[in-house]
């Protein structure tokens, strides 16, 4: 973490999850109002508990808006706060209800590649999606399609959600969903670097598989593009015609730019 | 069914050891996935090589031994097989 970090709480209530990101303790609303006039940009403040809320809403009043980037909170707060909190900071990320115990957040804070691991997240059955929550406060979303029953016809229970492993498990009742998978599909920089692990001398027909394999779709059920799809898949054809491509990329759901990037 | 966790003796799992195959594992090769805490292994199911630059020297060999004893690791593949029908250890799951 290359920007100062500031975490906002009572006197010895800190529970040290975040001393990774070594942070400067403030203590008392005068502390955060100095520290909120100082000039410098760029800074991920920590609010934790209804003192450090408090701090951080009165503190606002009358300071200068500069960019701040963002604000953590570790709880929930009204919609009204939150408005005035989105107004000042470039991004305000809430930990969510469904996430890692305290000692598990202490572990993943303090890896380089924490950015891998799902720290907690929300279902949202209306929208179809899960947000997840990344160890480096980013944010990826996945289509709830994402997650397809098993073959075993085991189905994920979304009412029933859990991160587990460490932040490498998403738990939906009875099923289990790598975070991994979720980060490959929507992450194109994490793919990359596994590609980079890899030494694929069909660097496209490996990627169309694993394409066709996450949609779970046959050879047989492509039809007419079943043939050409497994010349790709074979190396047989190295550099298929833009219109190829543009079938292949549209059966499998996805873009000429990324097919190559599974 | 539940997700397929692979049965370690009680003094592994007491230290974070885990052996599991998860139900979305559609984008690799068959594999089974080793965890301790925060740290994680995949193992292909079909020569046995420890996946993304890994090593088995890596994992405590009690764990690697019972992964690799004879029933355990057919159980492994069978259970992958059961999951992942289109994408099995043996052949390409279209023919």
């Amino acid at each position: 973490m290359n920007s100062p970090v500031f975490i906002l709480h009572r006197p010895g209530a800190g529970d040290g999850v975040f001393e990774a990101f070594r942070p400067k303790h403030l203590s008392s609303e005068k502390a955060v109002r100095r520290q909120l006039h100082l000039p410098g940009t760029g800074a991920l403040w920590i609010a934790t508990g209804r003192d450090g809320l408090r701090w951080m809403a009165r503190g606002l009043v009358g300071t200068p808006r500069r960019r701040r980037r963002t604000l953590l909170l570790t709880e929930a707060v009204r919609e009204g706060t939150l408005t005035l909190f989105t107004n000042w900071f470039d991004r305000v990320v809430v930990l969510p209800r469904s996430r890692l115990p305290g000692d598990e957040l202490v572990e993943v804070f303090a890896r380089e590649d924490r950015a891998d691991f799902c720290i907690g997240g929300t279902i949202d059955l209306d929208l179809d999606v899960a947000v997840l929550l990344r160890g480096d406060l980013g944010i990826i979303t996945a289509p709830l399609s994402d997650f397809l029953p098993s073959g075993d016809g085991t189905r994920p229970d979304f009412q029933e959600f859990a991160v587990v492993d460490s932040g490498r498990t998403l738990r939906f009742g009875g099923y289990e969903a790598a975070f991994d998978t979720v980060l490959y599909l929507h992450d194109a920089e994490f793919r990359r670097r596994i590609r980079d692990r890899r030494a694929d001398g069909n660097p496209l027909g490996a990627s169309v598989r694993r394409l066709r394999k996450q949609r779970g779709l046959r050879l047989d059920a492509l039809g007419s593009l079943a043939k050409t799809v497994a010349r790709i898949e074979r190396g047989e054809v190295r550099r298929p015609r833009r219109a190829t491509l543009e079938a292949v990329a549209e059966r499998l759901g996805t873009t000429v730019e990324e097919l190559g990037q599974f | 069914m539940t997700p397929f966790d692979l049965d370690l003796p009680a003094r592994w799992k007491a230290g974070r050891w885990k052996v599991k195959i998860r139900d979305n594992e559609t984008v690799e090769e068959p594999h089974v996935t080793i965890l301790r805490g925060p740290d994680v292994w995949r193992v292909s199911l079909r020569d046995g090589h420890v996946m993304d630059g890994g090593s088995w020297k890596d994992i405590e060999n009690e764990v690697r031994r019972t992964i690799q004893e004879p029933g355990n690791w057919a159980k492994l593949r069978k259970a992958w097989d059961v999951r992942f029908p289109q994408n099995p250890v043996e052949g390409d799951g279209d023919e």
